[in-house]
């Protein structure tokens, strides 16, 4: 969910930032499909077509993108989540003797605009963009297993609003290149006329530094980029002039990625590696709760009379930490003069680690009983594999330019470890069972109690014929026409 | 308070409880309980301060005590619970006494009223019994005489019921007590659990106070009817059941007399016709006092969170509560037309946007039986019960239920003398292979229960006309118990059949139904049998199809709502009134738009 979300972010802006190229008529497809399990899938597919064409100084360029992201979970219920973007965009870039100026507009609705500052003999450069709009990131469905529950569905739609600035500068001296660039992404809380929404309040810095050295025939790239993600979600059930709060997530994420790589005109070779961390805190005050479905129901007299017999509320603290190592080769060949036949064969190895920890209270209140149900589940993931991919382009050069691409990737798992267990300690139930310090006048004769659940462990299904095509695969194919 | 919720919980699961057990004679009156507290009346709603030191100490002492019990109850120690019960009961007593209006003392003395009900002998001699019959249960007593009778002779059902008939003027008693509490809207009670600090008002009250209405309804409900399954007070029909999975005439006989219109099976005993005939005003009284929670609710929101701070729900608009006012208004309006369905029909539209009129005190009027509310039937004698007549084809493949019952019956004899024989479950497996001299070959299989583990024996079977022939397969048996080949099984004209020179089997389309009984019209007339109505419909060339490939089962279609309305008629659709205006067409239409599941794009 939050990666197809990602996907959309960083698609939205890319189309937002794109440039044009002279003369250029560009169409291309591509389809990632992550996961097809019986609980858990995630499937993105995207298209767009760009046209560009440069009139004196100016780029000027029009774009369409075609972006659905779609991913499901079951646990005790299902939850499915779809985002489709249908965006047009037009743009120009303005080129001076030291400066550019690039303006972007499209549907979503968003603006962006940037200012190139550089010097007439590419030795310094440097840019400032800033953008504003808003994303509708798509809808999430939540349905409980069981039909005829109380509440049969809720569909929740979440549009963001996004402020985005960027500062980039670059230098290049002889054979080196060296680039530094800051970005911070801040959403904007906003309160919108529907009855069920996700509200957000983000701020994302990404920092990247990047070192290149291009030798005769070949260029090496070297990087670094940390991002920082704070990001505090609300669910809100809205119903005339009434706002209820029924999640709140407060999440932290750190991303920091080392990369290098180096290009031959035939032979890439890339060796990545990426540590991620993410939390998700609970909050124990009352209203900060991370689920608080009594407050989303619709209204009804089980609505009504819900808050005094059965409240039901979750809080969750969830920590997230993974890694992963991925380093391969590419090769490509070139057949033909008039048309190009270049087909390409990547081969690329991973190794992957991940353990997300959940812990979840859930307190029950049925009048002034109170019961505690704790439960702590681990999660972890292992994984060593390799990533296949094969493509092929055929390229008719000449005063017209045609290109057609083909290309398909397969991630093949050698080792899976995937364990899913309870891990709860037996705590002494006493220190959930605090006596309750009568004041005042009266007598509750309220408790708490506290139980813990068993632990059990899982797998990811086995059946690896049946995974391929479906689960880590993903296909491209793009057209292109120059003149 | 949180003694509501047990005694919600204990009237359910007692009523549960019910629901698979017998009872002879009528539970002990509603009235009569001379375990029940002496209950002062109240002129005026009003809070009473403590004033005295010593009294406050007890007060404080027995609102510990309240506390115990509960957890005690909690942890399943019944004993140390009531043990604590008895007395803590007293000192609020003692408290009321000297403070007859405090309300603290109020609250306290309610619920300890309900908590010291396991104190009840009766209660408390049905606690004992049901923990005694678990016990024997779990021993693997198998006798239902022994483990639906008491020492003394009384049926559990009975027991049950009186054990709620004593019950009730308890939470009589509480509900004075409790109607007082909520009559005082300035009385708040605080308590503190894990460091934060709640209050407890007319908002919690008045739903406790509804609960304890419920619980009355409940327990009038489970008292009222006659339960009683027992065949001349015995239950050996039951233990018959369990060893023959029910197949046996005397539960065809017991099932006869049940359902019998002359029955006294859910009829109302005489002398709680009364009450039963009141629920619908205790029903009454329990959404009025949830209405008057919720309106509670409405009014505090008005002040914002000065009185709401330490609510357990806050009642306002903004994110910083849980409910909104005009949410709870819609609630009391919603339960102000249902209120009206207890005594008046209402117009009530079901999930799918169907609309059925309700009149749910018309329920309570019917005191004779429901028997006669039943769609018009035939039960069949239990010497039909294995007979195909409807939803079934003929077939070469001998994997029939028909067949293999009365291969069952044909080896019982033999099979119950084996010492210590328990029951048994036969089945034919067609071409199964033989792994000795790599053949296929069909057996008769048995897994029999001898003592406490089972048995595997098979059998060779041949079959020649309607005749089938046994001998000791080689492969699968356990040698401990000795059974020799039975002599050969004529098989009867209903279930196999010689056409052709080639041995036909009859076989269900899709469901194993025993022939029980028969749908009719009003006229007595038969319109299917239940075995027709569970296999569905089978058109000519589904049957060729089962048959040329020698299929077990027919994808037969079932039969649609819109078929039922032809088949299954009503004396009274409109259930003795408690559906005015329901018409035959209107009561299948409305199965039919709530039978429509929800498509999601899922």
């Amino acid at each position: 969910m939050k990666s197809a979300r990602q996907i959309i972010i960083a698609l939205g802006l890319a189309a937002n930032a794109s440039l044009a190229i002279s003369n250029t008529g560009l169409a291309d497809c591509g389809g990632l499909f992550l996961l097809h399990m019986s609980d858990k899938q995630f499937s993105a597919k995207s298209c767009s077509v760009r046209d560009s064409f440069t009139v004196n100084n100016f780029d000027v360029y029009g774009a369409f993108h075609h972006i659905a992201v779609q991913s499901r979970y079951s646990e005790n219920w299902h939850m499915k989540s779809l985002s489709r973007l249908n965006i047009g965009s037009a743009g120009f870039t303005s080129h001076f003797k030291y400066v550019s100026l690039g303006v972007n507009v499209n549907t979503l609705p968003f603006v962006s605009s940037t200012l190139s500052f550089h010097r007439e003999d590419s030795l310094f450069s440097a840019s400032a963009s800033i953008a504003r709009g808003s994303v509708e990131l798509g809808n999430i469905r939540w349905m409980p297993k069981q039909e005829n529950d109380i509440i049969n569905l809720i569909s929740v739609d979440w549009e963001t609003h996004v402020l985005y600035r960027a500062l980039s500068a670059e230098s290049k001296i002889n054979n080196h290149y060296i680039s530094l660039s800051l970005t911070h992404v801040k959403t904007l809380p906003r309160n919108p006329d529907k009855e069920y929404y996700i509200r957000d309040s983000a701020g994302v810095l990404v920092l990247n530094g990047n070192y290149a050295h291009k030798f005769n025939h070949s260029r090496l790239d070297a990087g670094y980029t940390f991002a920082d993600a704070d990001i505090t979600l609300y669910g809100i059930y809205h119903n005339e002039n009434s706002r209820k709060r029924f999640l709140y997530m407060p999440l932290e994420a750190t991303l920091h990625l080392l990369y290098a790589q180096w290009k031959q005109e035939l032979l890439h070779t890339h060796l990545e590696y990426a540590h991620i961390s993410g939390k998700l805190h609970s909050n124990p005050n009352r209203f900060f709760e991370t689920l608080a479905p009594n407050r989303a129901l619709p209204p009804s007299v089980l609505k009504g009379i819900s808050f005094a017999f059965l409240q039901k509320v979750f809080r969750v603290d969830a920590d997230l930490d993974a890694f992963a190592v991925i380093g391969g080769a590419s090769y490509r060949r070139h057949f033909g003069h008039r048309y190009i036949f270049t087909p390409s064969a990547e081969l690329d190895f991973f190794g992957a680690s991940g353990k997300t920890e959940i812990d979840k209270d859930i307190e029950t209140t049925i009048l002034t009983s109170h019961q505690h149900y704790d439960e702590k589940i681990l999660r972890r993931l292992k994984s060593i594999g390799s990533v296949l991919s094969l493509g092929g382009e055929i390229r008719k050069n000449g005063p017209v330019s045609i290109a057609l691409q083909y290309g398909i990737s397969q991630i093949i798992p050698f080792y899976i470890d995937y364990r899913d267990y309870n891990a709860n300690e037996n705590k002494d139930e006493a220190s959930h069972d605090k006596p309750s310090n009568q004041s005042g006048s009266g007598n509750s004769g309220s408790q708490t109690s506290s139980t813990h659940s068993e632990d059990k462990k899982g797998t990811l299904e086995k059946n690896v014929p049946k995974l391929l095509f479906r689960n880590g695969f993903a296909t491209h194919l793009g057209v292109s026409v120059q003149f | 308070m949180k003694k509501r919720s047990k005694l919600f919980i204990l009237a359910i699961g007692a009523c549960s409880l019910l629901a698979g057990c017998g009872d002879s004679g009528s539970p002990s009156d509603a009235p009569k309980a001379s375990d029940t507290p002496i209950t002062p009346s109240f002129s005026a709603y009003s809070c009473q301060e403590v004033t005295d030191d010593a009294v406050a100490t007890e007060l404080e002492a027995a609102k510990a005590n309240i506390k115990d019990i509960l957890k005690e109850l909690d942890r399943g120690h019944l004993k140390d619970a009531q043990t604590v019960s008895a007395s803590t009961k007293n000192s609020f007593k003692a408290v009321l006494d000297k403070y007859p209006a405090n309300c603290e003392a109020q609250l306290g003395y309610a619920l300890s009223i309900i908590t010291d009900l396991m104190n009840n002998t009766k209660i408390k001699s049905f606690i004992d019994t049901i923990t005694n019959k678990v016990d024997l249960a779990d021993m693997g007593v198998e006798d239902y005489n022994r483990l639906m009778i008491a020492g003394d002779g009384k049926h559990l059902t009975s027991m049950a019921q009186d054990a709620m008939a004593q019950a009730i003027p308890s939470v009589d008693s509480a509900i004075i007590f409790m109607k007082n509490i909520v009559g005082d809207d300035n009385f708040v009670c605080h308590y503190t659990l894990d460091e934060k600090t709640y209050e407890l008002d007319r908002g919690e009250f008045a739903p406790a106070l509804a609960a304890m209405f419920v619980a009355k309804a409940l327990l009038t409900f489970g008292a009222s009817l006659n339960l009683d399954i027992s065949a001349n007070g015995k239950y050996d029909w039951m233990t018959d059941v369990d060893f023959h999975d029910g197949d046996t005439k005397t539960f065809a006989d017991q099932l006869a007399s049940l359902m019998n219109k002359g029955s006294s099976f859910t009829t109302v005993y005489d002398n709680w016709k009364p009450h039963y005939k009141n629920i619908p005003n205790l029903l009454d009284s329990a959404i009025h006092y949830v209405q008057i929670g919720l309106q509670y609710g409405i009014e505090e929101s008005k002040t914002g969170m000065a009185t709401q701070k330490n609510d357990p729900y806050i009642v306002g608009d903004d994110e910083m509560s849980d409910v909104s006012a005009a949410d709870f208004q819609k609630a009391i309006d919603s339960l102000e037309h249902y209120r009206q369905a207890l005594h008046t029909g209402v117009t009530i539209t079901l999930p799918a946007g169907s609309q059925i009129t309700v009149n749910l005190a018309k329920f309570f009027e019917i005191t004779d039986g429901w028997q006669d509310y039943l769609p018009y039937h035939k039960l069949n004698d239990f010497s039909q019960w294995y007979t195909p007549v409807e939803g079934f084809f003929w077939s070469t493949n001998m994997e029939s239920y028909y067949v293999e019952h009365e291969i069952e019956e044909a080896l019982r004899p033999q099979i119950e003398k084996i010492p210590s024989y328990k029951r048994f479950y036969g089945w034919i497996d067609a071409d199964r292979w033989n792994y000795t001299d790599n053949t296929y070959s069909t057996q008769y299989c048995a897994d029999i229960k001898i003592d406490k583990e089972y048995s595997y024996k098979c059998f060779d079977l041949a079959v020649s006309g309607c005749t089938v022939t046994f001998t000791p397969s080689r492969n699968y048996g356990d040698d401990n118990v000795v059974l020799t080949a039975p002599s050969p099984v004529q098989l009867s004209s209903a279930v196999c059949k010689v056409q052709d020179g080639v041995t036909l089997f009859a076989l269900p389309y899709k469901e194993n139904v025993k022939n029980i009984f028969d749908f009719t019209d009003a006229s007595g007339k038969k319109t299917i049998s239940l075995q027709g109505l569970l296999n569905g419909k089978a058109d000519e060339s589904k049957i060729a199809e089962a048959r040329s490939n020698n299929k077990r089962w027919i994808r037969a279609d079932d039969y649609t709502l819109d078929d039922m309305k032809k088949l299954i008629y009503f004396p009274d659709v409109t259930f003795g009134g408690v559906l005015p205006g329901m018409t035959a067409d209107k009561f299948w239409e409305v199965l039919k738009t709530e039978a429509r599941s929800d498509d999601y794009d899922w």
